[in-house]
């Protein structure tokens, strides 16, 4: 029997063209977003009047924009906003999520009642709605758009952590660990959690891309991060009022959104395959 | 004093109109060192009273009335924390179906190692040089390998045998082991109770052994206790019983029992009938509906269990004359 079940789930991943596929596209923006700096051959808000509005060329790959700043510079920066962004609030998402879930799920049925109610109310207000009122309340900035999407994604996270732990709560080993006096601190964490971490983190990243383009979205709107930090929200914005003459601005503020979506969801679906030996193919 | 002294449990479910009465003024003790056998068909309340035992019923289920004595303490006045300290350290239990008692997802070594948390000052290598001991012991081969695999890689009873020694880990007084070989096949059955023998040489504790297979308490019990529709019905001690049994319920499953009938016998006997309804007041004797020995009076009043022999007693009208 074989005893190492890691290296075969990621062999299994890579056996599948689009698990290889999006693993290099998701490599290649981490890459992009790591070594930014080091990659972007202008600083993104260096001003050059002069230069406005270029065809893409060797000198800026992806032209420049009416301010005369290097759009390849701002998208490669826009990419460690745009990481930084899904990283840092699917984390807390998930860190808020599960917290709330596990106490729904294992806890009182009060408790339980009580915060399905509570994830349900979050839910039920429409994202952009929720965003404007925030954003009206504290100003645009990175941690707004943060706050928003843990708000919007954590009671999603809970609803499901919740869900799993219920269903495990009844599981005979959950018994026989208390029987042999386990509470329920060392029930969650040693025994549920690790039952349930595997799906949440393939959910995880599936939703990365979907992050990214809230964060797009709310930047591209001016509720997001501010003007002079770069970010794909705000390569579109500038490029959107030049779409006529200029239409690489556009492109190059939209291409990264794309790829980063169907990097992460073949990656996601891909790991998904692999680890649920329910949908493996071969035994 | 005894062990574990049992005196008027009753186990009632709260169903959706009703209460459900799975256990009924029940009575018995476990000595030290003694293996009792608890015998009786599904739905006779031999797991709720384990359960019971200790205070993991589902929360549907309520103790009506009676006490458990542990060592002379009555469990169901205890805190809860007081509870959860007995578990697993003095009272332990091993359940029926192997392939659903361990995580699926973390190996046997990080199971074995964590339910020793209660000895916070032993270092973790040596905590796993104790699981690998008590692999050891309850016949896993090659346990210092093996302690690093999950449990998938173990067949049912491999795994019966780990969830044993889990129990054993902080050697218990009581080890309640509820159907440990059901789920197994025969071969393997014989195995666990060779197991449960052997362990009685160097464990010194009780072990109460729930079974409806009148063949594995024949072998390893030293006294039997015999359950219908939620009521004791009979308790003996096993020679005893299996030679004299006194209650019509017991003969009747005794009857029935595959390993004693004739070699030329045709078809297997049954009871005929079916178990009462649990939700019935206690007006009668509940075996009377299929009891062959049904007189008047056991369908006018339930009778009550007297003592019939030196540690013999039953609970028939027939018996107390």
């Amino acid at each position: 029997m074989p005893s190492e079940a890691r290296p075969s789930a990621l062999r299994r991943l890579l056996a599948d063209p689009l698990g290889r596929f999006g693993l290099a596209l998701v490599l290649v923006i981490l890459i992009t977003a790591i070594f930014a700096g080091a990659i972007a051959p202008y600083s993104p808000s260096a001003i050059a009047i002069p230069d406005r509005l270029q065809a893409p060329s060797f000198a800026h790959l992806f032209g420049t924009d009416q301010l005369g700043r290097d759009v390849f510079s701002r998208v490669v920066l826009g990419a460690r906003i745009a990481l930084e962004v899904a990283l840092v609030a699917i984390a807390l998402a998930l860190a808020a999520g599960g917290a709330l879930g596990l106490a729904a799920g294992y806890g009182p049925r009060w408790l339980d009642s009580i915060l399905v109610l509570v994830f349900d109310t979050i839910r039920s207000f429409p994202t952009i709605m929720f965003a404007l009122a925030l954003v009206t309340l504290i100003g645009p900035s990175l941690e707004t758009v943060i706050v928003i999407v843990v708000a919007t994604f954590a009671p999603g996270y809970g609803r499901i952590v919740r869900a799993q732990t219920q269903a495990l709560k009844h599981a005979e080993f959950i018994l026989a660990e208390r029987s042999l006096g386990a509470g329920a601190a060392r029930i969650l964490a040693v025994h549920v959690v690790p039952n349930i971490v595997g799906p949440l983190f393939i959910l995880a990243s599936m939703d990365i891309p979907v992050v990214i383009t809230i964060e797009a979205g709310l930047s591209f709107l001016g509720f997001g991060v501010r003007p002079p930090t770069p970010s794909w929200g705000t390569v579109l914005n500038d490029g959107y009022a030049f779409i006529g003459n200029t239409p690489w601005i556009i492109v190059a503020g939209g291409l990264p959104l794309v790829l980063s979506t169907l990097g992460f969801t073949f990656l996601g679906e891909a790991l998904r395959d692999a680890i649920d030996p329910r949908l493996r193919k071969e035994i | 004093m005894a062990l574990l002294e049992i005196d008027g449990l009753s186990v009632d479910f709260a169903a959706s109109q009703r209460l459900i009465h799975a256990l009924r003024d029940i009575r018995f003790s476990i000595e030290r060192g003694r293996i009792v056998g608890l015998v009786g068909e599904s739905g006779s309340g031999k797991s709720t009273l384990s359960l019971a035992i200790l205070r993991l019923l589902a929360p549907a289920a309520r103790i009506a009335g009676g006490t458990v004595r542990f060592d002379g303490v009555d469990l169901f006045a205890l805190p809860d924390e007081g509870m959860r300290a007995l578990r697993g350290e003095r009272i332990a239990m091993v359940f029926q179906d192997p392939m659903s008692t361990l995580n699926p997802v973390l190996t046997i070594g990080a199971q074995m190692i964590d339910v020793q948390f209660r000895h916070a000052h032993v270092a973790r290598a040596e905590k796993r040089v104790r699981a690998v001991a008590l692999l050891k012991r309850v016949g896993i081969p090659d346990p210092e390998r093996r302690i690093d695999d999950y449990p998938h890689q173990f067949s049912g009873g491999m795994r019966q045998r780990i969830s044993i020694a889990m129990a054993l880990l902080s050697q218990p007084d009581l080890l309640i082991a509820d159907e440990p070989t059901t789920a197994l096949d025969v071969t393997l059955e014989a195995q666990i109770l060779d197991l449960l023998r052997d362990l009685r040489r160097d464990f010194a504790g009780a072990i109460l052994l729930i079974s409806h297979h009148l063949g594995v308490v024949a072998e390893i019990c030293d006294e039997v206790v015999v359950l219908y529709a939620g009521e004791l019905v009979e308790q003996a001690p096993v020679a005893e019983l299996f030679a004299n049994p006194r209650h019509p319920y017991t003969k009747a499953l005794l009857d029935c029992d595959p390993g004693r009938l004739a070699a030329d016998a045709r078809g297997f006997p049954t009871i005929p009938g079916r178990m009462p309804d649990l939700g019935e007041a206690r007006t009668r004797c509940v075996f009377v509906s299929r009891c062959p020995l049904a007189i008047e009076r056991c369908r006018a009043e339930p009778p009550a269990v007297t003592t019939v022999a030196p540690g013999h007693r039953a609970s028939c009208h027939l018996l107390s004359g």
